[in-house]
């Protein structure tokens, strides 16, 4: 086999078939979001009532 | 995989993912044995910083190689020395590792050998300082007293402080003049005078490891394919991970001098700049640009923490091959060393009168540790000096930076976390799909392989002993461990990876690469400078005087 087709052969970096979005993936992102928009909302008010000159 | 629910332990020695792990058993050792007094890390081998001409005049390998720090006193180890026991020392567990895991050892051997003279090869011609110093802040802001050539070849913040011990002793306050400038550089040993810089700090090593590995791999064929048959990249990276933990346990001493309002509100924006940034990107990658799963995750913790070794650190734990985490933590070292160039002065214009707001924000955008730190301590002398110029009152210097520090270290304890978080997911959906009835506990042994249960202990372990105050040589020890140590395993691990890759493979690069950018461009900096002000509004440093 010569370099070019080694080359050509060769894995790529990413995957060729990405998997489907799964359930768990929606979960993963939703608590995440919603975990930082709790804390920049409560998180936020207390630090700029208590803590911030 | 009935064999797997029954008996999780079967086979554990001849798994890769638990011998990357073995390592971790020589470092806990050398950790605990720190405990008795006995300093085993003290023997390894540390490039040191050296200028091309200075060595072509006079070689010697004393110019290229540090002395152990346990032989400071001359009556050891020389650095070659060192460095003949460090080759000895990691071939003997490589062996030991191949012998296990039923390689050849003859073959794995001599690809382990190849792989570290070509690593440490990259490593030592890494330290040439026209490649790694970055600009000393000093020079960037008041160029006019100190000129505008002063590197640092060390830590920013070391050069910044032998800088302002000379001028406290010379009794200057806020601008020298330029004999007083010129006395306190000089005796700055780790502050240079030199005509450029690439400023590519630590990450040059890594960048010229995957070019000398592309080189060897194109050369020697049947040793790339030894390495690839090996396994070696994986091994090297995945021991380099365990070693992170004693970083993190050192981070946290450091951290942990800093006041208890600043350590609070750091850890706070930092957390929420992560959980709003990953998810958000996570969709984007995956649903309109159509990435995979382990890709996607670890370009997201790249854009929403950064830093090679969280960017590596996450691809393992969602078991990607090192290839992509490889050339992704490249992209990063040269896209650092790009916003160092103007970050600083983009952060003093957008953070207005709120100084802290402007270190935070940007230790929250730019994901180099060495590049952070350079650009933050640039920052602060920028904001004090036009604060001095515009009201005459001085402010102490270090609480600007020392925001951006205390982020970074926060952003790089989220995504460790949250690495581990990914890693159990992925064992318990990803992987279960394939695994569909074993139970819980045990899909979670099989995915929280040896090498993350070794991080997470030399993390406790160093962060337990630095926040207790240990002695020097505990300290010095995890600073080896997770310092020059955790440095060499990935370098090793980035030639065994280049030696794999062919120029072809490269074409892929170009969606992740440009998201990694678009990502850091259009949704970090304004996402960074809105938390980074509602959590630091109205945070000022000291007055330092008049």
């Amino acid at each position: 086999m010569n370099e070019t087709e080694s080359e050509t052969d060769s894995a790529g970096i990413l995957s060729d078939d990405p998997e489907e979005w799964a359930d768990w993936e929606t979960r993963l992102v939703k608590w995440s979001a919603g975990c930082a928009i709790i804390a920049i909302s409560i998180l936020g008010w207390l630090i700029n009532s208590y803590l911030l000159p | 995989m009935s064999e797997i629910k029954s008996k999780w332990y079967n086979n554990l020695l001849q798994q890769q993912d638990w011998w990357t792990g073995w390592p971790v058993v020589l470092v806990l050792l050398s950790s605990l044995l720190l405990l008795l007094g006995v300093d085993m890390p003290g023997w390894m081998a540390q490039p040191k910083a050296w200028e091309w001409t200075d060595f072509w005049n006079a070689p010697a390998t004393d110019k290229l190689l540090a002395i152990p720090h346990r032989t400071n006193d001359g009556d050891g180890l020389g650095g070659l020395a060192a460095l003949l026991v460090t080759y000895l020392v990691f071939a003997a567990i490589f062996s030991l590792s191949a012998w296990f895991l039923r390689h050849d050892i003859k073959k794995s051997l001599f690809g382990f050998t190849l792989v570290f003279l070509v690593g440490w090869g990259s490593w030592i011609l890494s330290h040439e300082v026209h490649l790694r110093a970055v600009q000393a802040g000093q020079s960037a802001t008041l160029p006019q007293f100190y000129g505008d050539d002063l590197f640092c070849i060390s830590r920013i913040e070391i050069c910044d402080q032998q800088i302002n011990a000379a001028l406290q002793t010379s009794g200057t306050k806020l601008h020298p003049s330029r004999t007083q400038a010129a006395a306190a550089v000089e005796s700055a040993p780790d502050v240079m005078r030199l005509s450029w810089s690439l400023q590519l700090g630590n990450g040059t090593a890594y960048l010229l490891a995957l070019l000398a590995g592309l080189v060897l791999g194109r050369y020697a064929k049947r040793v790339s394919a030894w390495l690839d048959e090996t396994n070696q990249a994986d091994w090297f990276i995945k021991s380099g991970i365990v070693c992170f933990g004693a970083t993190l346990g050192l981070m946290a001493l450091s951290v942990s001098r800093h006041p208890a309002n600043l350590l609070l509100t750091s850890a706070i924006s930092a957390g929420v700049v992560f959980l709003l940034l990953w998810p958000a990107l996570y969709v984007m990658t995956r649903r309109l640009f159509g990435l995979a799963r382990g890709e996607a995750a670890t370009l997201c913790s790249g854009i929403a923490a950064g830093g090679i070794t969280t960017v590596l650190l996450t691809a393992s734990s969602v078991r990607i091959r090192p290839l992509f985490p490889v050339l992704l933590a490249v992209w990063i070292v040269i896209y650092a060393a790009l916003e160092l160039l103007g970050l600083p002065e983009f952060f003093a214009a957008m953070s207005g009168r709120q100084p802290i707001v402007g270190g935070a924000a940007l230790g929250l955008t730019l994901k180099n540790d060495i590049l952070a730190r350079a650009a933050a301590s640039t920052l602060d002398q920028m904001l004090v000096s036009h604060h001095y110029r515009a009201t005459g009152v001085r402010w102490g210097t270090g609480m600007i930076s020392a925001a951006g520090d205390l982020v970074r270290y926060w952003s790089v304890v989220f995504a460790a976390l949250w690495a581990l978080l990914l890693a159990h997911l992925w064992s318990r959906y990803a992987v279960a799909d394939e695994i569909e009835t074993a139970p819980d506990a045990v899909v979670t042994v099989q995915g929280v392989s040896g090498y993350l249960i070794g991080f997470v202990l030399l993390w406790g372990f160093f962060s337990v002993m630095a926040l207790r105050q240990p002695d020097g040589m505990i300290l010095a020890g995890a600073a080896m461990i997770g310092g020059p140590l955790r440095e060499m395993l990935f370098i090793l691990g980035f030639v065994a990876v280049g030696a794999g890759l062919a120029p072809g493979q490269l074409r892929d690069l170009g969606k992740p690469l440009w998201l990694y950018t678009i990502g850091l461009l259009v949704f970090v900096p304004p996402i960074a400078l809105l938390v980074a002000y509602i959590f630091h509004n109205g945070l000022f440093p000291p007055v330092a005087g008049h």
